[in-house]
């Protein structure tokens, strides 16, 4: 088999707490988004669709949701020979196991996965980020920069810039500086969390990293730091695109709202850099005879039968007769009966709303329901 | 795994559907807005434990390979049986309304010879909208030692009809195709009746919902009769899925001002006007101030601003340009050929 040019790594073993009840059984990136999707189908899909076919999956926290949306890739087109979705958890060996300790330590713990492979560069990816991107142009920076590594970064506010990773670049955009959330940002141009290393560089800083005692183990903290002080070729690759972490209820939710604006920042139903997703296998929704349906998103095997205002139906969701529901994320397989009220609330998946609740109000913060009343 | 296997009869049309089967089978007839005639009996035998499934190809097979592809879909992608495209026969034309013909299994008497998955054969014809487990029938069959079972089922009178589905062991699929090695004409389901009379034919009944499509009136009255959400549940939500293509489309947006009304809507649309009583399909876009009713609409159409359009049927990638008022009959609705731009 050729030498592969970029392999990816996924890390998708994040607890997520503050998306609170939202993951309470399931990983991060196996949170529903935008009616259809989960979270990792946009990281997947920009995989694919820069033509990356082989994507390595770290995961850890409650995985068996996860696990079996991913199957064997094939949703995603990543069900190909010599290649496509390898789920990889913390396994043991001779002296034991160790679950994964840090961003960088899970990546050290499958070097010999990595190896089989032989890739000359490793794409470095979150589960938790909505967005589209062609990595291949930013793999082409990085050739041409002949980079060890390359950051992906954007600009954000300067009084914003303090919450990021940030990056100070000169004139040719190499990384010249690096700060994790500086009380003082010398430059707004945030990391994304996004990184192309070449391998051979990648694999001994993991290596040096994992004796060094006093490491916690992470990319952002550890690994890039120590790379900057080697004097290795870092450089920051520009995206000016949609970019979203939703790690938070509320980013998760006004990024959802988002999707229902007019000429929506990101557009999920162009068919150039496509979503897929492995959800798609539902009948047409029913949208019965008193329905009301205004700015909203729903999917397939919907009953819509009472009034949906400014909302996300995820598939396979019912509102019954006389329910109102008004700026709330239903997410897929969730059953609201008649004559309900839920307003700026996100129901989780596959819970069920008895008759005549209210939830929610339109003043107050987002209601979050993880469990059936 | 049952011991059969299946072969799907998709290479007969129907008549007077116009333009809708100008270019594809009825087999390839879109249905229910995501799916097309063919998905039923696929489906059927996936969901009866049959996992070899043998799909009789049409001349103009185009769109019903584009729709059935590799069989994945239906689980029949794999290396255990799967599902074979076989070839036609000369004899099946666009025009040819005839099913079962013996000559198309003479040219697939391999297919039937050498099927190691099974040594029944469960043959379906591909236009009747059920969802049925044959499970029960098959187990019939075998356990009544007859040569052949015929599968019927009550139309809304309550009269039995043939549901254009028979079992019969390979050995006497293959009997029949030495004994009449040039008797292309011949039909198998005369044939098997004429060999076998009443005594050695048995007789299932399926009291199901089941709708054959033979005409245009059966094709709007099936898709229409959807909008009762009893026989939606019935078809699309029981425990028995109905697999069709996938195509990974966005959710549908309505948007402020939309008005839609018992329909069936699947993912990928955009709806500003207003809909009522329709069966849309997936990536349509109706703009608004546009008003449809009681119309089927197939993918990737778009009605413009202003316009009226009331029982038809548009097939794919129509477009009506603005304020045209378009009105078919009740019975007889209003035909709009593909890729039509009015």
């Amino acid at each position: 088999m050729s030498r592969k040019s970029c392999i990816a790594m996924l890390l998708a073993g994040g607890q997520g707490t503050r998306l609170g009840a939202l993951t309470d059984n399931i990983a991060k990136p196996a949170v529903s988004f935008g009616g259809k999707y989960r979270i990792i189908d946009f990281s997947l899909s920009n995989c694919i669709n820069s033509g990356i076919d082989t994507v390595g999956i770290l995961v850890q926290y409650r995985p068996g949701t996860l696990n079996r949306y991913l199957g064997n890739g094939e949703a995603w087109d990543l069900d190909v020979s010599g290649g496509g979705v390898h789920v990889l958890s913390p396994y043991a060996t001779q002296k034991g196991g160790a679950w994964y300790e840090g961003t960088a330590d899970a990546i050290y713990h499958n070097i010999n996965f990595i190896d089989l492979y032989d890739p000359e560069n490793v794409l470095i990816l979150s589960g938790d980020h909505i967005y589209k991107m062609d990595y291949a142009r930013m793999l082409e920076a990085h050739k041409k920069n002949k980079a060890d590594l390359t950051v992906s970064v954007m600009e954000v506010p300067w009084e914003e810039a303090s919450r990021f990773g940030i990056m100070t670049l000169d004139e040719e955009d190499r990384i010249v500086k690096f700060s994790e959330k500086p009380k003082e940002p010398d430059s707004n141009m945030a990391s994304m969390g996004i990184y192309i290393f070449s391998w051979d560089v990648l694999k001994s800083a993991l290596v040096d990293d994992h004796l060094d005692e006093t490491s916690e183990k992470d990319f952002g903290k550890n690994i890039i730091p120590k790379l900057l002080e080697a004097g290795k070729r870092l450089f920051a690759y520009h995206f000016d695109g949609y970019w979203k972490d939703v790690g938070t209820i509320d980013s998760y939710y006004n990024s959802q709202m988002e999707l229902l604006e007019k000429d929506a920042p990101l557009n999920i139903f162009e068919h150039k850099m496509r979503i897929f997703s492995n959800s798609n296998n539902s009948p047409s929704s029913f949208i019965g005879p008193n329905a009301v349906l205004k700015d909203s998103l729903v999917c397939n095997g919907c009953g819509v039968f009472g009034t949906l205002e400014h909302s996300i139906l995820g598939v396979d969701a019912v509102v019954r007769d006389g329910s109102v529901i008004k700026d709330s994320i239903i997410l897929p397989g969730v059953r609201i009966g008649d004559n309900c009220r839920i307003t700026k609330a996100i129901i989780n998946e596959g819970v069920e709303i008895p008759d005549g609740s209210v939830i929610g109000s339109e003043d107050g913060d987002i209601t979050v329901v993880g469990k059936s009343l | 795994m049952k011991n059969v296997f299946g072969i799907i009869f998709a290479n007969y049309n129907a008549a007077g559907f116009g333009e809708l089967l100008h270019r594809r089978t009825i087999a390839s007839l879109p249905f229910a807005g995501r799916y097309r005639l063919i998905d039923f009996p696929m489906s059927n035998m996936v969901n009866s434990g049959i996992g070899t499934v043998g799909v009789i190809m049409p001349a103009a097979y185009r769109s019903l390979i584009d729709h059935i592809g590799s069989g994945k879909e239906w689980n029949l992608s794999k290396k255990i049986g799967g599902m074979f495209i076989l070839p036609g026969t000369v004899f099946s034309g666009s025009s040819n309304t005839q099913k079962f013909m013996l000559s198309d299994l003479l040219v697939n008497h391999r297919y039937i010879e050498r099927r190691p998955e099974g040594t029944y054969a469960l043959i379906s014809s591909a236009n009747e909208v059920c969802n049925v487990d044959y499970s029960e029938m098959i187990d019939q069959h075998i356990a009544s030692g007859k040569s052949v079972t015929f599968a019927y089922f009550k139309d809304e009178n309550g009269s039995e009809k043939s549901l254009d589905c028979f079992i019969v062991s390979r050995d006497i699929l293959m009997g029949l195709i030495k004994s009449y090695p040039r008797s292309s004409h011949l039909d198998l389901v005369e044939l098997l009746k004429t060999t076998y009379g009443d005594k050695d034919a048995g007789k299932y009944v399926f009291d199901t919902y089941v709708r054959p499509i033979d005409t245009i009136e059966d094709y709007v009255k099936a898709n229409m009769e959807l909008l009762d959400p009893q026989i939606h549940k019935l078809l699309f939500r029981g425990e028995r899925a109905v697999f069709t293509k996938i195509q990974d489309e966005a959710p549908t947006i309505y948007n402020d001002g939309c008005e839609v009304k018992n329909s069936l809507v699947p993912a990928g649309c955009k709806i500003s006007g207003k809909v009522e009583n329709c069966i849309l399909a997936r990536s349509i876009e109706i703009e608004e101030g546009a008003s449809l009713k009681n119309c089927i609409v197939f993918q990737h159409c778009i009605v413009k601003r202003g316009t009226v359009i009331e029982n038809a049927i548009l097939d794919k990638y129509v477009t009506i340009s603005s304020s045209v008022r378009l009105c078919g009959g009740t019975e007889r609705p209003l035909i709009i050929g593909k890729n039509l731009t009015l």
